[in-house]
């Protein structure tokens, strides 16, 4: 390898202990990410993509067990660090942006009471200093009037603004990645573009690296140089995101493509993929995309698929492309 | 964020609707009982021309809306009528019973929000141990168990047997005496204080911390129990989250930010309940012999004493709308999504 890996997740599983009995999230996944990357996640709800990014963020919530497997960030193991240590990654080398900008502040504080105690606690700020730091960063996340949504609260911001502010807060701490979890999806079209367009020059300008999580694949293709595609907990192929798109590997990632409605085409009914996703409680032993996949063959349903090379830059799990071990 | 002037002075306004409606539904009501008040006026063994005289004096034999227009007149003059029971001015009895339950109550509820906010809270963080069990079953029997049982409980008990604290009144009257205490405001411990008496400011605490820690165990287990869901509420909720990724220490996070999202709804709940109790005192004032508001109601009820009991309502609907809109206001200055 010529480049060093920024962030290598090995062999991760997690289960979460709920209610209902253990549901398995995330199975076994493997990702590599390099400096300057830009990754993207796609899946379905449910797919285990925001669990993961949790788990590399360090913010898994408390009923989320760690069942095996390891997350190298700069050969150094995230997931065995001592809880003294947490704090010096937490937010500071990998920070987080989420889905619902209107539930990220707390509605009884400004904005600037959160973003001066993130800056406060991460470099000893004194109050004035931390204020003009924030007002710096809202000038960088492209903020008008820095000021005054310095002084409001969240009510009193758009979505769109929320998000941005929410930008400036994550990138506050001057992180190596930054993971951003459907960052757009509650926002309208319009603004959508603006996000994405603003977290694409950001991530020139500050060299970040990127791992945006998203059901998507649109917005893969505009942002992200590398995609995986995760169902059910497990990922099912990854590589280039213009090859996954334009010549997808997996029956799954096929699909998936196909259900995206295009604008300028009148279509009767709308294409979908007939079946549910399994039980994470009790996933399939095989492939876990068997019951809904046309090309299954008994095989599939024995074993998880091995990821199979293609074409040097692509994997994917899936037994037709059997041949060439990984 | 700042009230509107005309905001407040448009409450303060429909207080007085208020205390009118309140006065008129109360006066009715009173009057339309099939009971014979005069015989209290004219004592046990009045003659039959003497319990004339009496519904006379009383206005008894005129038209219920006759009666009314005379109390309203006077009402207005600042004069609430005469207790029938007491034979004073009601407005002066009930000004000397107001700083009673006032103190009672108030101490009451500082205990009630001193213990049970943090102990909520502190539930809340050890959700599903132990203490968080004891807590919960400790605060379930709080809020259920009736009062004047915990206060009997609680007289016996430390009062009696143990003798530690005093079983009842607001202060030892000899000691009282002897280092010449006055009351000033009615307030005893704020009156103890201002004379610098040292022996009665303990006396009076001794003698208020039992009635008041019984009349705080509702609203105590009440605002626990709310602090205790609220926080669990408030824990799962996306920004307590998203602070803690972006590396805010858990202690601020905690005791900053989800603080404030726990106490200003409890704060509101117990403001509100804090109106309710001037009056719901009365068994704790009962038993501890505490000579306040409740005391004073409860003995007028008895007593078929009208113009009392129409005091005391009236008295307690201020309260209450005025304890309202404090409520509000603090609510809306610490909550910026309040809109007036």
């Amino acid at each position: 390898m010529s480049e060093e890996k920024l962030l290598k997740v090995s062999e991760l599983t997690i289960h979460y202990h709920t209610v209902e009995g253990i549901i398995k999230a995330v199975r076994n996944i493997s990702l590599e990410v390099n400096v300057g990357d830009s990754l993207c996640i796609v899946g379905e709800s449910g797919s285990g993509k925001s669990t993961l990014g949790l788990a590399i963020s360090l913010s898994l919530p408390k009923n989320a067990v760690v069942v095996s497997g390891s997350i190298l960030y700069k050969g150094r193991d995230l997931l065995k660090l001592k809880t003294s240590e947490v704090g010096r990654y937490r937010g500071k080398e990998i920070s987080m942006i989420f889905q619902d900008p209107a539930t990220t502040f707390n509605p009884l504080f400004t904005i600037g009471e959160h973003l001066t105690d993130i800056l406060r606690h991460h470099f000893g700020m004194s109050r004035e200093e931390a204020l003009e730091r924030a007002v710096e960063l809202l000038k960088m996340v492209r903020l008008p009037d820095q000021a005054r949504i310095l002084h409001a609260y969240p009510h009193e911001l758009s979505g769109g603004m929320l998000q941005r502010a929410a930008i400036a807060a994550a990138l506050s701490t001057n992180p190596k990645i930054l993971i951003a979890d459907e960052p757009t999806t509650m926002l309208d079209v319009t603004t959508q573009a603006q996000i994405l367009d603003l977290i694409n020059s950001l991530k020139r300008e500050l060299n970040l690296t990127l791992i945006l999580i998203t059901h998507n694949l649109g917005i893969a293709g505009e942002v992200c140089s590398r995609t995986a595609v995760m169902y059910a907990g497990t990922l099912l192929e990854e590589g280039p995101t213009e090859d996954i798109i334009l010549n997808p590997l997996h029956p799954y990632t096929a699909k998936l493509i196909k259900a995206v409605p295009i604008i300028t085409k009148t279509q009767g009914r709308l294409s979908h993929i007939p079946g549910v996703l399994p039980d994470l409680r009790n996933p399939p032993k095989g492939c876990p995309f068997v019951d809904r996949c046309e090309l299954a063959t008994p095989e599939c349903s024995a074993s998880q698929p091995e990821y199979f090379r293609v074409g040097g830059v692509r994997r994917v799990a899936c037994i037709l492309y059997g041949g060439e071990h990984e | 964020m700042p009230v509107p002037r005309e905001y407040v002075v448009k409450r303060l306004l429909l207080l007085v609707f208020v205390v009118i409606g309140v006065l008129v539904i109360t006066f009715v009501i009173t009057r339309i009982i099939p009971a014979r008040p005069e015989f209290l006026w004219a004592g046990p063994h009045a003659t039959e021309e003497q319990l004339k005289r009496a519904r006379q004096e009383l206005h008894l034999d005129e038209p219920v809306h006759v009666q009314l227009y005379y109390y309203l007149l006077d009402f207005f003059r600042g004069n609430w009528g005469v207790s029938w029971r007491t034979r004073l001015p009601v407005l002066n009895d009930l000004l000397t019973a107001l700083p009673a339950t006032l103190e009672l109550v108030i101490v009451a509820f500082l205990l009630a929000s001193l213990i049970g906010i943090p102990l909520g809270i502190y539930s809340a963080l050890r959700y599903g141990r132990i203490a968080d069990q004891i807590i919960r079953v400790l605060t379930i029997l709080g809020a259920s168990v009736p009062v004047f049982w915990i206060a009997l409980i609680f007289q016996t008990a430390i009062g009696i047997w143990a003798g530690v604290l005093p079983a009842g009144k607001r202060v030892d009257d000899y000691l009282a005496y002897i280092t010449g205490f006055k009351p000033i405001t009615g307030f005893y411990i704020l009156d103890s204080i201002i004379q610098g008496n040292l022996p009665v400011f303990i006396d009076v605490l001794r003698h208020i911390i039992m009635p008041a820690f019984v009349l705080s165990i509702y609203p105590l287990s009440l605002s626990s129990r709310m602090s205790r869901s609220l926080m669990i509420e408030v824990l799962n909720e996306n920004h307590v989250r998203s602070l803690e990724v972006w590396g805010v220490p858990q202690k601020t996070i905690l005791f900053k930010y989800a603080l404030r999202n726990v106490i200003v709804p409890v704060i509101a709940s117990l403001g509100l309940s804090f109106g309710y109790t001037l009056v719901g005192a009365f068994m704790v004032e009962l038993i501890f012999v505490w000579p306040g508001l409740g005391y004073y109601a409860g003995m007028s009820l008895l007593s078929y004493d009208y113009p009392a009991i129409i005091g005391v309502v009236i008295l307690v609907a201020l309260f209450y709308s005025l304890i309202n809109l404090v409520v509000d206001l603090i609510h809306a200055w610490l909550d910026p999504r309040v809109r007036f």
